[in-house]
């Protein structure tokens, strides 16, 4: 029987954009239908950034502990628990928990429910070492696991990989990932190559050129140099993507994405510039017969299927551990453009 | 069969320019080509746009225009098989395509690259004689009425592949916004023998009463709604599954972003010169929502719509006119006073 501390370190904060205090809070009460977890890792996903900032059109709890990358060991279960035990490994992931009732929870499209509750945002996440988690959302990892390796799949992991799946993109197709170097791009590099897909990266700089090749990508086009990135793709890929993945923060380079894509094929979005639009002209759209798609989180299968193809060596996530009160300092690279891969947090320091 | 060396035909030397009723040659169908005397053609308002060359498309000229075009085959080029003369052929959009590129042998043969399109690079059905690439070409069962399929080979397919294109199922909500035009009123149709509920959204009382006849459950006024998307809101319990944009409008093709359900699919058909779609990405990515634009449709899907039609679940309610009254269609056309389609007989 594991001993569980009444207090734990996390990071608060009470106002949006306000001070990131690293402090001891107490340690919560899984409800009867939720798990406790010992957080051991937790990934930064830039979603977090505008949870602190409060820069999307959605409000968070206040005060609020952010965070929803958290892999750790489970340490108490709820009286209406079943199917988990004390020690399983388990992963914290955007979607706390949603109601299984609505249209949406029935077809798979939990992540779409209208009471979606929403860790580190809604629901205090994983920037601290003890966090609640709904026992049918919650991630199962293989105990076993490299929980700090595996951190970053629960979210950005996770999330590429369903934008794959939405993508239609086909075996031997080419892919391009905007914003490759990234934490969700270099995944999304790396899931593709498993899916049989063809990648072209787009991404800044040297540094991120070489990194995105050593992960797979075939081709690089570099922002910083190129003259005219839509006509670099569609040379790379003889005639323009047949799928793009929008994993930067910019809204131009979404832009770009639908000018570069081939005829009948797909835009997905998936990163969430403060404010920003597609905007799709609407002839070309339909003469050119594409698709720009949404593409949300996942869903249960979804994150087991993005784990497993982890789980057999397929995805590595380069990762810098820091310390769970080094937090802010993780933000202010993100802000600068300057994140290489994920951060990861070890939350016992 | 006397196939004659002149005929009439309504053709325009510059975009913008008149449109002249006159006497021109009867052509000659290539090796590949099947020649269509052309009884009935009907008037899609691609063929305004073609005229007016608002497109960012250049048109062939001077070019004779139109591209729902029935009728009987009257011969046949000398590569030609599978072609009988006294076949039923139609004319659609896509006259010509090149059976080798990438689009071509996956069955999006609209998005081949040469594409040659009827009644804008290839002169059309505003004539009495047309010719088609035999591939192409349209088969339509011997016997049909040629007046009421005509509508179907371009208006009947585009809504047809747009209402498969929307991934929309059986017992679900599509929204049909410009129920009453055209294409709208095909596409209420095809919805409801493909088992969708359907909420039509236009203007005015008229066309929610033809919108209604046709089969949608609900309409949606937009002449005196105080929301339309608050009111389709409402309707489908939580937003359209599907929307299929057959307006005109490019605010009205805005205004269905907001009311397409999370995880449901807005498809752009209409084509407003210069309109622009700008979804929140935000917005997009949480509500998990998709946005396609279609395009006509392959042969498979030609076949499809008119087997709709051929079994009388799909009635395009038209009005016969001369096809020397066609510039006078067009200016109902641009008033927007159209409902349903409008058909030009060629023999007047």
């Amino acid at each position: 029987m594991v001993t569980i501390p009444k207090t734990q370190k996390a990071v608060v904060f009470e106002t949006n954009g306000g001070p990131l205090i690293y402090k001891d809070i107490a340690v919560p009460e899984p409800k009867p239908n939720e798990i406790l977890i010992n957080v051991k890792y937790s990934g930064v996903c830039h979603t977090d950034l505008h949870a602190w900032k409060g820069d999307w059109p959605l409000a968070t709890k206040l005060p609020l502990v952010g965070g929803h990358e958290g892999a750790g060991v489970v340490v108490k279960v709820g009286s209406n628990v079943t199917g988990w035990e004390l020690g399983d490994y388990a992963g914290i992931k955007w979607l706390n928990g949603s109601c299984l009732s609505c249209e949406f929870c029935q077809t798979t499209n939990e992540p779409n429910c209208a009471q979606a509750d929403l860790s580190g945002y809604t629901h205090d996440g994983s920037f601290q070492q003890y966090a609640t988690a709904d026992a049918v959302q919650a991630a199962r990892i293989p105990k076993g696991t490299d929980l700090a390796q595996i951190a970053p799949i629960l979210c950005a992991g996770v999330t590429v990989y369903k934008a794959l799946k939405t993508a239609n993109a086909k075996p031997g197709q080419w892919v391009a990932v905007s914003g490759a170097g990234g934490g969700l791009g270099s995944l999304a590099i790396q899931y593709a190559k498993a899916m049989g897909l063809r990648v072209v990266a787009i991404d800044g700089g040297d540094e991120k050129g070489e990194f995105v090749k050593s992960l797979g990508a075939e081709a690089y086009v570099d922002f910083t140099k190129s003259k005219d990135i839509v006509a670099d793709v569609v040379a790379a890929t003889n005639g323009g993507a047949h799928a793009a993945i929008n994993v930067s923060v910019s809204e131009k380079a979404i832009a770009q994405s639908v000018d570069y894509v081939r005829a009948v094929g797909t835009v997905v979005l998936v990163g969430l510039p403060a404010g920003a639009k597609v905007v799709a002209p609407v002839f070309d759209a339909v003469v050119k017969s594409i698709s720009i798609k949404g593409s949300y989180v996942g869903n249960r299968a979804d994150t087991a299927e993005a784990i497993d193809f982890f789980t057999r060596g397929l995805i590595k996530c380069p990762i810098k551990i820091v310390t769970l009160s080094e937090l802010p300092e993780v933000y202010e690279l993100m802000e600068q453009g300057k994140i290489v891969g994920r951060y990861v947090l070890d939350n016992s320091k | 069969m006397t196939i004659p060396s002149t005929q009439k035909a309504v053709i325009f030397e510059t975009n913008g320019g008149p449109l002249l009723y006159k006497d021109i040659p009867v052509p000659k169908p290539k090796p590949n080509e099947i020649l269509i005397n052309v009884k009935y053609s009907g008037v899609c308002h691609t063929d305004l746009h073609a005229w007016k060359g608002d497109w960012p498309l250049a048109t062939k000229l001077p070019l004779v225009g139109g591209h729902e075009g029935a009728g009987v085959v009257v011969a046949l080029g000398e590569n030609v098989v599978g072609w009988e003369i006294g076949d039923y052929a139609g004319v659609k959009w896509l006259n010509g395509s090149c059976l080798q590129c990438e689009y071509c042998v996956t069955a999006h043969e609209s998005n081949c690259p040469s594409a040659d399109l009827s009644g804008y690079t290839h002169d059309g059905s505003f004539q009495e004689y047309a010719t088609a690439d035999a591939i192409q070409a349209a088969r339509i069962p011997k016997g049909t009425d040629l007046a009421s399929i005509s509508p179907i080979l371009c208006a009947g397919i585009t809504v047809y592949k747009a209402l498969k294109t929307a991934d929309v199922k059986p017992g679900q909500w599509v929204a049909i916004s410009g129920a009453a035009g055209g294409l709208g009123s095909l596409a209420v149709q095809y919805a409801k023998a493909m088992g969708f509920r359907v909420v039509g959204i236009d203007g005015g009382v008229d066309k929610g009463e033809f919108a209604k006849s046709l089969g949608a459950e609900a309409f949606v006024d937009f002449t005196t709604s105080k929301s339309v998307v608050k009111d389709v809101q409402a309707v489908t319990g939580g937003g359209a599954h599907g929307v299929i944009n057959v307006s005109v409008s490019g605010g009205a093709m805005q205004q269905s972003l907001e009311y397409v359900r999370p995880t449901g699919t807005v498809v752009l058909v209409g084509l407003p010169a210069g309109a622009k779609v700008s979804a929140s990405v935000f917005d997009s990515v949480v509500r998990t929502v998709n946005i396609r634009g279609s395009y006509v449709g392959n042969r498979a899907d030609t076949a499809e719509a008119i087997d709709f039609f051929t079994r009388g679940l799909v009635k395009c309610p038209i009005k016969i006119v001369g096809l020397s009254e066609l510039a006078n269609v067009y200016k109902l056309m641009e008033e927007g006073k159209i409902l349903g389609r409008y058909v030009v007989d060629t023999s007047k």
